[in-house]
């Protein structure tokens, strides 16, 4: 039967793939990883206007890689090997080493910058899918009660970017009907303030009509107990980013991430507990979390625990040396984990037409 | 409003949207390809012909403390021919091709990782307990040593035949746990250019010509023997015998290696400046096999690598061929 999967699925899938992106700069892995993500984009995404944001961020993470190769070719480190060509310098003084103003281009910079820009473009690629896969009002009911205190700033940071992607095809509409420049670098530029200034317009519209039938209004929670739940909720948000941090930094100490982000977890889950405990909401006709719902969140972790194995094992195999530049390998678990993370393409209902 | 709008005007968008996709996608891989293209050898003719030119700099490789393939404690002497404006990577990735090492390496952000092999591939100044093990990098005159705190790629070391004269190019990998209250250990080579790349004769030698068509001279790689005796298989003459291409001495702990060269250029002060520009004569070749075991990975890897390589692209082809088969489907 038609149905949109839980939103939350869908972010929990995302996001990890956009973690085990950041544990790789191998090309082979990264592009796999945007292959399979564009895979359930298209399979999986509706008719809603969200639903083509994916092109949007798509897009985003081209510009991302080009830039970061043009910063790498006028300003970073100069990195030795085989020279193209060469941009007339400027010396620098010693305090500013590390940074250099023009200087020979060898091949290995090239690779290298474009390596981290498709990184970056990926990660990209992986939040785009979530934003075109889950409705973003879907996702703002099933948000935590305590979360309904700071009901604005909330809906505002989760409905941007569906708001702005929707926002743009508007825009463009108009300025095309208009018979102003809508496409390049023309197009561009009567394009951003209102395109910005619109996705926040309706975002805060949405925010206030939320508000309107009692979404940002603060429960009859006692002063003691809303202080406690509010320190709980800040050490376990700190908790949860340090955690994260170990998880995705593989330089970190070991020993780090696991355990942070388990601490956070029980500090949020408590905060949680707490300040939702005297609320008295109900939720109308919530949305379910069925065995599809279960699929996708495994088959992101999958994706993230191949690249983690991988890393474990092969560490080589995931950061391919450029410099001298090394053709990239492809590393098994890995590909098997990202692989495994485009079932939902197929195991998930289809959505609503 | 402005939604029936998009969806009236839908058919004709993405067209123009992917054909910019397209375009952006097609120039990053011209890009790409070009740049690896030119990795893999187009640009070396080049640069050996650069190297022809010749500039020296003198150059020590110490492998410090801890085993290294080389043996534990080995120290490799060398004067090295560079192009102009050589850069220090430069003249270190000319001394390990001199070597038969595998080229130095490098991390994403330009710091050196590894010199011949070590340490092997993915450690780049790891930590070992509470210290770093690390490259260091140093610049020699005859007063002594002094640390860098640039990089490789950035400085220029000038050359032997330059004016101002040169600075030996000093490499030391620090185990952390060596550093003493008097500071970082220094390399353990003589930090006098002179003694490394002694000064050029007054008078111009009389040589014929390279004996070999490739342009490069095969000189005699393994030290000589004190008096300049020439090794043998080596193509010498006396013009172009007795300087140091490649001594290796060993600290008094260590283990000497079979080829064991003798004192640092005794013969040399007078040799005229002939060396060896892409030095790999049979002696040296043997030394690099010994001293990187890991240099040369069989064709058995490269293969390997290869087949790696193509089943990732047909991963992502398939992936992205069935996403284009549910594109028809759910959006025909």
């Amino acid at each position: 039967m038609p149905r949109s999967l839980h939103p939350a699925a869908w972010w929990i899938w995302a996001l990890a793939l956009g973690a085990a992106a950041l544990r790789t700069k191998n090309p082979l892995v990264l592009l796999l990883i945007g292959a399979v993500a564009w895979l359930v984009v298209v399979s999986r995404r509706g008719n809603a206007p969200w639903a083509r944001s994916f092109g949007s961020f798509v897009r985003i993470g081209i510009w991302v890689v080009v830039i970061r190769v043009a910063l790498q070719v006028l300003f970073a480190v100069r990195l030795p090997g085989h020279e193209l060509f060469a941009l007339p310098s400027i010396e620098l003084p010693s305090w500013m080493a590390g940074v250099s103003l023009g200087g020979p281009v060898t091949t290995e910079a090239l690779v290298t910058a474009f390596y981290e820009g498709l990184q970056l473009a990926v990660l990209l690629a992986c939040v785009g899918a979530a934003n075109s896969l889950a409705s973003p009002y879907r996702l703002l009911r099933c948000l935590p009660t305590v979360l309904y205190e700071a009901g604005v700033v909330v809906t505002v940071a989760l409905s941007f970017a569906p708001q702005a992607s929707t926002s743009v095809h508007r825009v463009q509409e108009a300025r095309r009907l208009r018979g102003r420049p809508h496409t390049g670098v023309q197009g561009l530029r009567g394009l951003a303030v209102p395109v910005l200034e619109g996705a926040l317009d309706r975002s805060l519209f949405l925010a206030a009509s939320m508000d309107a039938r009692g979404y940002g209004r603060k429960a009859l929670v006692p002063e003691g107990r809303r202080r406690v739940t509010n320190v709980a909720l800040g050490l376990g948000v700190m908790a949860t980013l340090i955690g994260a941090y170990g998880l995705l930094d593989g330089s970190s100490p070991s020993g780090l991430g696991l355990p942070a982000l388990a601490c956070g977890a029980v500090l949020l889950a408590g905060a949680l507990g707490l300040g939702g405990a005297r609320s008295s909401r109900s939720r109308y006709r919530p949305d379910p979390w069925l065995l599809p719902e279960w699929i996708t969140v495994a088959a992101g972790v999958a994706a993230y625990v191949g690249v983690a194995v991988s890393a474990r094992l092969d560490a080589a195999s995931l950061n391919p040396g450029t410099s001298p530049i090394v053709a990239p390998s492809l590393p098994v678990y890995a590909t098997a984990g990202v692989l495994l993370a485009a079932v939902p393409a197929f195991a998930t209902p289809r959505p609503a037409p | 409003m402005a939604d029936a709008l998009a969806s009236g005007a839908a058919p004709e968008r993405p067209d123009r949207r992917r054909r910019c996709g397209a375009r952006c996608l097609v120039a990053l891989a011209i890009v790409l390809s070009g740049a690896i293209a030119g990795s893999t050898g187009a640009f070396g003719g080049t640069r050996r012909a650069c190297a022809a030119s010749g500039n020296h700099v003198p150059i020590v490789i110490d492998f410090g403390t801890v085993s290294s393939p080389a043996g534990p404690g080995t120290v490799r002497t060398l004067c090295v021919a560079v192009g102009s404006r050589a850069t220090g990577s430069d003249v270190l990735a000319a001394a390990s091709a001199q070597l038969g090492w595998p080229a130095p390496r490098y991390n994403s952000i330009g710091l050196l990782c590894a010199i011949g092999g070590y340490p092997s591939a993915p450690a780049c100044a790891d930590r070992s307990g509470s210290h770093f093990l690390y490259w260091s990098y140093w610049r020699g005159a005859a007063s002594g040593w002094t640390y860098q705190s640039a990089g490789p790629a950035t400085l220029r070391p000038s050359s032997c035949e330059s004016r101002g004269g040169c600075t030996v190019e000093g490499w030391r990998f620090v185990d952390g746990a060596d550093t003493s209250a008097s500071g970082l250990p220094e390399p353990r080579g003589p930090s006098d250019p002179a003694a490394i790349c002694p000064p050029v004769a007054t008078t111009t030698p009389a040589t014929s010509p390279a004996p070999a068509g490739t342009g490069t001279t095969h000189t005699p790689t393994a030290p000589a023997v004190p008096g300049g005796a020439s090794t043998p298989g080596a193509p010498t003459t006396t013009a172009r015998r007795g300087t140091s291409a490649a001594t290796s001495t060993t600290t008094p702990g260590g283990h000497a290696p079979a080829r064991h060269g003798g004192g640092h250029s005794s013969t040399a002060t007078t040799a005229p400046r002939h060396r060896a520009q892409v030095a790999l004569g049979p002696v040296q070749a043997a030394a690099g096999r010994t001293a990187a075991p890991t240099a040369h990975t069989g064709g058995g890897g490269h293969r390997n690598a290869a087949v790696g390589l193509g089943i990732g692209v047909m991963a992502v082809l398939a992936v992205l061929a069935v996403g284009f088969v549910q594109t028809r489907r759910t959006h025909p």
